[in-house]
């Protein structure tokens, strides 16, 4: 068993332990839980299994972290957990996390919104907490370079005064638009697994 | 839904209050991010399960004893910091004073008993 997959393993189980709490509880929970863990592994060597069995001990089972989020305010939790239910059931009313936020302006927005679209949502994910300064500035950098290609194709056709040219590569110009969000949505999609942020220093 | 058996791990209404507010007394003269207040208090032998601690620091939140902020880390995703709020400060002053009252009584009941047993 690799020190990674301890992590994993790890943070799966405190997740399944985690559902009989609020969701804002529980996606709270997991988040410090695995802060805590990459900070603790930062210095570990690449596969230190027994210093991340270490780590992973002091933090004690996730039935006993769970177990503390419920003890004291059980009522809470279980009202909040009723509460949970109540918004699923009245579907589409649970209120979006700002990174959900974010990847609908990027995505549904770039195509409805053009422009508007992907800088909303780069606003909206430069709030997130779950996203890294690097993820966000990269995901900056796609919308920037694509959303300014065109006007530097377009802008010497038009001043040279060729028209017709600059309408004809429309066609070919105009998806940069929407491909922008859609590439910075892909983009903070495919980086923000569990096993990007912490697996890389594990 | 079954209550979850939780053993020696469940706190009492005794030990939670005191370390609150042993949270609160570590953030009296400076903010701190989690992983270090959970790395003090682990080290002062009150708690044995570190991660025991981070539903304590949500309450304390939620209560509005503490505030937190996000920083940007230069390494992996930004880190939370806490520091206590006036509301919390309070809150501290009124626990240390009562809880030297009730060490006090605790400690002459047990010294008493004390005595009477070595007499």
């Amino acid at each position: 068993v690799t020190g990674d997959q301890l992590v994993r393993d790890y943070l799966a189980d405190l997740e399944e332990a985690a559902t009989v709490l609020h969701r804002d509880l529980r996606d709270e929970l997991v988040r410090d839980v695995r802060e805590h863990i990459t900070i603790a592994l930062a210095d570990a060597d690449d596969d230190d299994e027994p210093f991340v069995r270490a780590v992973l001990d002091r933090l004690g089972t996730p039935d006993a972290i769970v177990g503390a989020a419920m003890d004291g305010d059980t009522q809470t939790s279980l009202r909040a957990t009723e509460r949970g239910r109540a918004w699923s059931r009245t579907a589409g009313l649970r209120p979006l996390t700002i990174e959900e936020r974010a990847m609908l302006a990027l995505t549904v927005g770039s195509i409805v919104l053009p422009f508007v679209g992907p800088v909303l949502g780069l606003w909206l994910a430069s709030a997130s907490s779950a996203w890294s300064l690097a993820q966000k500035r990269t995901a900056a950098a796609i919308v920037l370079v694509l959303l300014a290609l065109p006007a530097v194709l377009v802008l010497p056709g038009i001043a040279q005064g060729e028209l017709n040219w600059v309408v004809g590569s429309a066609g070919f110009l105009l998806p940069f638009v929407p491909a922008s969000g859609l590439l910075a949505a892909a983009y903070l999609h495919l980086t923000s697994s569990f096993v990007v942020t912490v697996g890389r220093r594990v | 839904m079954p209550r979850m058996v939780l053993g020696d791990t469940r706190t009492t209404e005794l030990s939670r209050g005191a370390i609150e507010h042993c949270v609160l007394a570590l953030l009296r003269s400076r903010e701190s991010y989690a992983f270090d207040l959970v790395r003090q208090l682990a080290a002062s032998g009150l708690v044995t399960s570190e991660g025991t601690l981070y539903p304590l620091l949500s309450r304390l939140r939620r209560k509005g004893l503490v505030a937190t902020i996000w920083r940007e880390s230069t390494e992996g995703p930004p880190r939370r910091y806490y520091r206590i709020t006036a509301k919390g400060h309070s809150a501290l002053e009124a626990f240390t004073r009562q809880w030297i009252q009730f060490r006090d009584a605790v400690d002459g009941l047990i010294g008493e008993a004390r005595t009477e047993a070595t007499t």
